[in-house]
């Protein structure tokens, strides 16, 4: 008997603290943990400028009453970061075509604060015949200022031995709120372009403007 | 924390020394106390470091242990008292089938890791390379297949029962 109930204790216990260890055995590793939490409630993001690659000085949060779609990237990446490009420029044109065209923008911000001076990226979003009205590429003054970012999006870089650097590759779309709303995988731009359509006609329905 | 630098070092020898800290401790206050654990805590006590050590398997909470101080005092702590302690004292106070059952569970877990280390296109700890990931897996296959074999190799040569101190254990529970 002392058995049994030592062993349910366990049992209960133990799986209880499984499940709020696996958010509901939903999520097991740090980067479906970050994109559930971000589902379910929308974060704030940090007041930080940001510098295009024109020149200009901006914030995220001037980007409030649009969508905004954005990514992490370093200009010298050779592996997944053009992958990501890719799926941007697919996104770009297919958004480009949609009725309501103005309300979305592409934001591409470098973690790599060292290399990517405002001259490389100007030369890096002009390579991809990026239009700055729709796509801008932009950095962070510096370092501390890049972590807060950073931390704020939940994106974890690591530099590698070949100069490269690993981090978690994702589309995270901006809410109207400038708040971060929720994380793709970046070849899923079928998935980004179907939720697009859902948000447009359900403004349509509460008849408000996107 | 050199040890934590590395996703191989930090699964193969940082967690395994923890836990070794922890046997190490728990067969000396076995042996300082006679400590007499009987089957009805022992089981309990093994599946307190088999919950424990499912905790640490998830690649979620390893990278917490290097994210947060809190979670990093956890892992120091809870290898050592709730998997290493409970092994040293409970260990021999459980049956053969009881043991064996456990091994195969450690088997098999160790197993479905490892694959799931080779084969996985994405990172799992976002700490660590994704090369280092699929070394770990690479490791964790030999590694498995050293203990599969080791006790594939006890089935010809310890053909005496099971010890008669788990048998007098077994008895007592009963009552």
């Amino acid at each position: 008997m002392t058995l049994i109930i030592n062993l349910l204790f366990v049992i209960i216990v133990g799986s209880t603290s499984l499940y709020f260890a696996s958010s509901g055995f939903q999520a097991f590793t740090t980067e479906s943990e970050r994109r559930l939490r971000i589902e379910e409630k929308p974060t704030s993001l940090p007041t930080v400028e940001l510098i295009s690659s024109d020149g200009k000085v901006f914030k995220l949060q001037d980007y409030a009453g649009k969508y905004v779609f954005v990514d992490f990237i370093f200009s010298n990446c050779r592996e997944i970061c053009p992958a990501i490009t890719q799926s941007f420029i697919r996104l770009n044109q297919a958004l480009d075509q949609e009725r309501n065209n103005r309300h979305y923008a592409l934001l591409s911000i470098t973690f790599d604060s060292e290399y990517d001076s405002i001259s490389i990226l100007q030369r890096h979003a002009t390579a991809l015949g990026a239009d700055p009205e729709k796509w801008v590429f932009a950095r962070v003054h510096d370092e501390t200022e890049l972590q807060l970012v950073l931390d704020a999006f939940g994106i974890i870089v690591i530099p590698r031995p070949d100069g490269q650097f690993e981090h978690n590759a994702a589309i995270h779309l901006l809410n109207k709120e400038s708040q971060l709303a929720k994380i793709y995988d970046f070849e899923d731009t079928d998935m980004i372009l179907q939720d697009w359509k859902k948000l447009l006609s359900t403004s349509l329905e509460s008849n408000k403007p996107i | 924390m050199v040890l934590q630098q590395n996703m191989l070092s930090h699964m193969l020898l940082q967690i395994p020394l923890l836990i070794l800290i922890g046997i190490i401790i728990g067969l000396s206050l076995n042996t300082r106390y006679h400590i007499k654990v009987t089957y009805s805590y022992a089981l309990p006590g093994l599946l307190i470091a088999s919950f424990s050590l499912l905790f640490w398997m998830l690649p979620r909470s390893l990278d917490a242990s290097l994210s947060y101080p809190s979670y990093a005092v956890a892992k120091f702590t809870t290898l050592p008292l709730l998997i290493g302690i409970p092994l040293a004292l409970c260990w021999h106070a459980i049956t053969a089938i009881t043991k064996g059952f456990f091994i195969t569970q450690i088997i098999s877990m160790l197993m479905v890791l490892a694959w799931l280390y080779i084969e996985s296109p994405i990172r799992l700890c976002n700490y660590y390379l994704i090369n280092e990931q699929q070394q770990l897996g690479y490791a964790l296959l030999f590694l498995t297949l050293f203990i599969s074999i080791y006790y594939s190799s006890k089935l010809f040569y310890c053909t005496h029962p099971s010890s008669r101190e788990n048998t007098t254990d077994e008895r007592q529970d009963v009552s």
